[in-house]
């Protein structure tokens, strides 16, 4: 951390590291041959984890997997809208076979066995061939107490029931369900109480289930899957005109013998069916090949999972190399991370290859939270090309870690394709790979500052290691970060405006969304002036960059709340809770910043009790090469 | 600018006189600087001063962003953005309360706070910047990326004053083989009494919405009747005598009691959100007139609705006059052009097996007799027909009535952002790689 001390401290390293009197080359070797090694390990693991996983067993799950349907308006292989539909009725794409009770009633004793963990596309096959196996599992996560009182349903550790709960003596929770309900059909969702909500969700999941079992669900890839179908017009009985889409033709008809098969365990009909199934379709579209093969490949590697896991690794070892050993564990943590940026820019790739989108990065929330995530890191590998101390490799683990959960989560709770189809008005290559693109790079420049922000406060008050040197050479790296980020926000701010003068004459219509942006380019304004005007020094500069995060959560979140707030429930409940947690984190940390000079611990350290800190040169950028200029380990 | 002065309170005017002072002392600081003594310009040219203006910005920008949940953008815009003194709702925070921090769903204000509005934040900035150029004007090729980006930031709030003193937005409905050669001001109402001349002419007197009061009497020599207004409806919703029945509404017992009236009534609906799923809705208003003939007899009180005139085919109040038929109209301000658009097809289209739009495009027929222009215009999302100082945007459609909607908007500052925001990169990237430069070359290992 201790920037000052850094060429000591190698040279300090590399004696460590030959203790029997190795020459100064040969550490150096052995330096590198442990970053290869690092590096190849996790190299490894990626390549394990993407390997397309075999069948366990005769039944060829894998080529149901690969079968296209059309849902959501897009082809996609069965194994996506699987995944979606369990994720959507369980929040998990996976799910417990058997029947497990995980959560004994009390008093009476376990004595089913564990059961398995399957993959979702196992339970949409139970599902489609209507098998008692899938009215046994587990799968329909309640949540609300409430509900479950309502209900009658037993209390499960893991909120989790399946469709013979409802249908047990005769059918007392699904007709209580039905009473419940009922009334509530057609009403406005707004005016419907938290439980009504999560009632009304319930039964949604058991028609979504039924849709399927009936064979309604999925939909038959037509040919002409690409083009729009226009909309049919239906006059009801009052004279009023309503446009009904066309398409309906559910996969159900096509697969019945198949199914039939599978349910009378002929497993070999069923594979040899269903292959001819996905034939014919392939047969039919020859141009829908690879993107499913590629989406099931993405589907199944979950890249990034993978990258959570080696941006922690990253982290964990630069935070080691603090400890002892720095050079070679930074170097080794900087080229993890250059590994798993790599394998999330081609995650991303591969997103835009099934979407078609060439250079669009971000489509939606959830592909906003992991372009956020790969923006730090690449920032923070840059920076730290530049200071070579760890701070910035730390932060930028954190920040991906972070965001790649936020990802994580939103894909949980929203329970949706996440490659969906964009909306006719955002229907725009040129404008989402320009503005979208440079305004979220922006949010990841800014949370950067931020990150490090957080880093000056802590280090500064709680340990006595944020000397002089560092204190400057963390301002610079700040204060360079938030020049990246107003210069970002600002042309994407801008060009959103240019988008929406295209799209419908309006430059700046003071909407939340654009107001939030407003909000980062001027807040990081602010931090460059203050500091030029003489009010924001090295801790004003850490402190304002901390306020910096709260700013982007506003813009990225929070004003996506204010309409739907008033009347929070589930997903959008949740994600405020997580704001406010954010932000209260945030403010704390501005709290400890704020505090007098005298309780830091690295002041106290270099500074007499009640002396202000020494005021930055104002022109010390003027002279290179003198007291201002950086300590960097030669490279 | 006369509408500006015409909707000042002592406040603003305290501000604009403030800011006038400002202008002034600028002006004057100028000239002195000029002669060599920059210490009058300093105090307005001061980076301080900078950062509290960007930190009230950001707190105007804050609130007028919170009162969004309950009024729509335009009175947001007049109420904070493009005013001198702005009025911010305490409203505003409890709804910011209600969402994040479970405040009660009860809890309402009606206190409002003066805070410094869109207006003399912008002018301050702009007397800000400029001072500060005044006195530390140097061109050299290490400020010219400071100059030039601020000169982008000047043009920038230069264009958005210009838009919001001289745009206009209205829209402009067709249904296919239909031509019309005017748009509607959907913000702005209008109570029309139109007798038809002969098949080609209408004699129109038209009452704007600011004389809708309820209350007010409207009398006019051009008018065979007086109008009475006994309830104007900002946003309303229509019911049939059934339908408000069945809503448990006696219909016998609203206002009206002649004409459509006896088919319909309205009832206030809440003003329009400019967040979430309401952020593209319009207000309906409707209103209910008594009319009273010259000879002071009251001829009954009938309701008037937007929901009316947009109705297919529309549906006029008709009144009868010694013989002589009005139609009586609410409907939205509308705005004549000398050249017209025919829809000639309208095309939309759906992702399969989904209720998501994939795209919907217009084809019209533009026909300009004072030009001779006549030709075919394609017009859908992203793609707009700029033509006589206009601009014509895809902006949505009648679903199942063969019809699309178009955004018509008059902004002679449209060029504006565009330059500036060309400006202002080209000056950030400038400083920023001098900076970068800088940097890099003291970070290279002496």
């Amino acid at each position: 951390m201790s920037k000052a001390k850094t060429p000591p401290a190698q040279v300090r390293d590399e004696n460590d590291l030959s203790p029997q009197g190795f020459s100064a080359t040969i550490a150096r070797h052995w330096e590198t041959i442990f970053v290869v090694a690092v590096v190849a390990v996790f190299g490894l693991y990626v390549l394990r984890s993407s390997m397309p996983r075999g069948n366990d067993g005769p039944l060829d799950l894998n080529a149901l997997a690969g079968t296209p349907v059309l849902a959501g308006g897009r082809a996609k292989p069965m194994d996506t809208f699987a995944r979606t539909t369990l994720l959507s009725i369980s929040k998990r794409t996976t799910f417990i076979a058997n029947g497990r009770r995980d959560d004994p009633v009390p008093g009476v004793k376990q004595d089913e066995a564990e059961g398995e963990e399957r993959p979702a596309i196992a339970w949409l096959l139970e599902v489609m061939a209507d098998t008692d196996a899938s009215k046994q599992y587990e799968v329909i996560r309640i949540e609300d107490l409430d509900v479950i009182d309502a209900l009658g349903l037993p209390q499960r550790h893991r909120f989790r029931y399946s469709i013979d709960d409802f249908f047990r003596n005769e059918g007392a929770a699904y007709n209580e369900l039905t009473r419940l309900t009922d009334p509530l059909i057609g009403g406005d969702p707004d005016d419907m109480t938290t439980t009504q909500q999560a009632l009304f969700d319930v039964r949604r999941h058991l028609s979504t289930i039924g849709g399927i079992r009936a064979g309604a669900a999925p939909l038959e890839v037509p040919t002409d899957w690409r083009e729009a179908i226009k909309p049919k017009v239906i006059e009801s009985r009052d004279g009023r005109k309503t446009e009904v889409t066309g398409y309906k033709k559910p996969i159900g008809p096509g697969l019945t013998e198949v199914l039939a098969d599978y349910k009378k365990g002929d497993i070999g009909s069923f594979n040899t069916g269903i292959r001819q199934y996905n034939a014919m379709i392939h047969a039919r579209d020859d141009s829908l090949k690879n993107p499913i093969r590629v989406e099931l490949f993405y589907n199944n590697a979950e890249f990034f999972i993978q990258c959570i896991a080696m941006y922690i690794a990253a982290f964990l070892l630069v935070a080691f190399g603090w400890l002892g050993w720095t050079r070679p564990l930074h170097r080794a943590a900087f080229w993890l991370l250059v590994l798993a940026v790599v394998v999330h820019f081609g995650a991303m790739l591969v997103r835009m290859y099934l979407m078609d989108r060439p250079l669009v990065f971000v489509t939606n929330l959830y592909s906003s939270a992991i372009f956020i995530a790969f923006g730090g890191v690449v920032f923070g590998l840059v920076i730290e090309r530049f200071f070579r101390n760890g701070l910035a490799l730390s932060m930028a683990a954190v920040i991906g870690i972070a965001s790649l959960i936020v990802a994580q989560n939103l894909q949980r709770l929203e329970s949706k394709d996440q490659l969906e189809m964009m909306q006719a008005v955002l229907d725009t290559n040129f404008w989402l790979a320009t503005h979208v693109t440079t305004v979220t790079l922006g949010y990841s420049a800014t949370y950067l500052a931020g990150f490090l922000g957080i880093v000056f406060v802590i280090a500064g008050v709680f340990t006595p290691i944020l000397d002089k040197d560092a204190r400057r050479m963390l301002t610079r790296m700040i204060y360079g970060t938030v020049c990246f980020s107003v210069l970002l926000s600002f042309i994407g701010t801008v060009l959103g405006g240019i988008w929406a003068d295209q799209s419908w004459g309006r430059f700046w219509g003071w909407d939340p969304k654009e107001n939030g942006a407003l909000m980062i380019v001027i807040w990081s304004a602010l931090i460059l002036h203050a500091k030029w005007a003489g009010w924001f020094r090295e801790r004003g500069i850490a402190v304002a960059a901390i306020f910096g995060n709260i700013m982007v959560s506003w813009s990225w979140f929070g004003t996506n709340q204010l309409g739907a707030g008033l009347h929070a429930y589930g997903f959008s409940k949740v994600l405020a809770t997580g704001l406010v947690v954010f932000g209260a984190t945030q403010l704390v940390l501005i709290a400890i910043g704020m505090m007098p000079l005298k309780w830091w611990r690295s002041y106290a350290a270099v500074t007499p009790p009640g002396s202000a800190p020494p005021p930055t040169p104002k022109r010390k950028r003027d002279k290179p090469g003198g007291k201002g200029s950086p300590n960097v380990a030669p490279a | 600018m006369t509408t500006l002065a015409a909707n000042m309170g002592t406040l603003d005017w305290i501000a604009a006189v403030g800011t006038a002072g400002c202008a002034v002392w600028f002006v004057a600081g100028a000239i002195v600087a000029g002669m060599g003594n920059k210490s009058l310009l300093k105090p307005l040219a001061s980076l301080k001063f900078t950062v509290v203006l960007f930190a009230l910005s950001l707190v105007l920008i804050f609130v007028g962003t919170l009162a969004q949940v309950d009024a729509g953008i335009w009175t947001i815009l007049s109420k904070y953005f493009r005013t001198w003194v702005a009025d911010v709702e305490m409203q505003g925070l409890i709804r910011f309360g209600q969402t994040f921090f479970g405040t009660s769903k009860d809890a309402v204000s009606e206190t409002t706070l003066p805070f410094p509005g869109g207006y003399l934040l912008g002018w301050l900035m702009m007397l800000n910047l400029l001072a500060a150029h005044a006195i530390r004007f140097k061109l050299n090729w290490n400020r010219g990326g400071v100059i030039c980006l601020h000169v982008g930031i000047i043009l920038m709030l230069v264009g958005e004053l210009v838009t919001a003193m001289f745009a206009v937005e209205s829209q402009m409905t067709i249904y296919e083989d239909q031509t019309v050669n005017f748009s509607q001001d959907i913000r702005s109402t209008e109570l029309a009494v139109v007798r038809s001349i002969d098949d080609e002419n209408e004699h129109v007197v038209t009452v704007p919405k600011h004389m809708l009061e309820d209350g007010a009497t409207i009398d006019h020599d051009d008018l065979p009747f007086k109008i009475e207004v006994v309830q104007f409806m900002t946003n309303s919703a229509a019911l049939s005598a059934q339908e408000a029945m069945a809503e448990g509404i006696d219909p016998t017992k609203q206002p009206g009691d002649s004409g459509l009236a006896l088919q319909y009534i309205a009832i206030e609906q809440g003003e329009f959100a400019g967040v979430g799923s309401e952020a593209s809705a319009v207000d309906v208003p409707s209103i209910y007139v008594k009319l009273i003939g010259k000879d002071g007899k009251s001829m009954g009180t009938y309701l008037l609705s937007h929901w009316f005139s947009a109705a297919n085919p529309p549906m006029p109040q008709v009144v009868e006059v010694d013989d002589v038929k009005y139609e009586l109209w609410l409907r939205f301000e509308r705005y004549y052009y000398p050249f017209a658009l025919t829809l000639t097809d309208f095309d939309n289209g759906y992702y399969p097996g989904t209720e998501k739009p994939r795209h919907f495009h217009s084809t019209c027929q533009l026909v300009d007799p004072t030009t001779g222009e006549n030709r075919q215009v394609e017009i859908y999302m992203n793609h707009p027909l700029r033509y006589a100082g206009l601009t014509f945007f895809q902006s949505n459609w009648i679903r199942g009535g063969h019809g699309t909607i178009l955004q018509v908007v008059r902004n002679p500052g449209w060029l504006l952002p565009y330059i500036s925001c060309v400006v202002v990169a080209v000056g950030m990237c400038w400083h920023f790689g001098i900076m970068l430069n800088r940097f890099a070359r003291r970070s290279k290992p002496s």
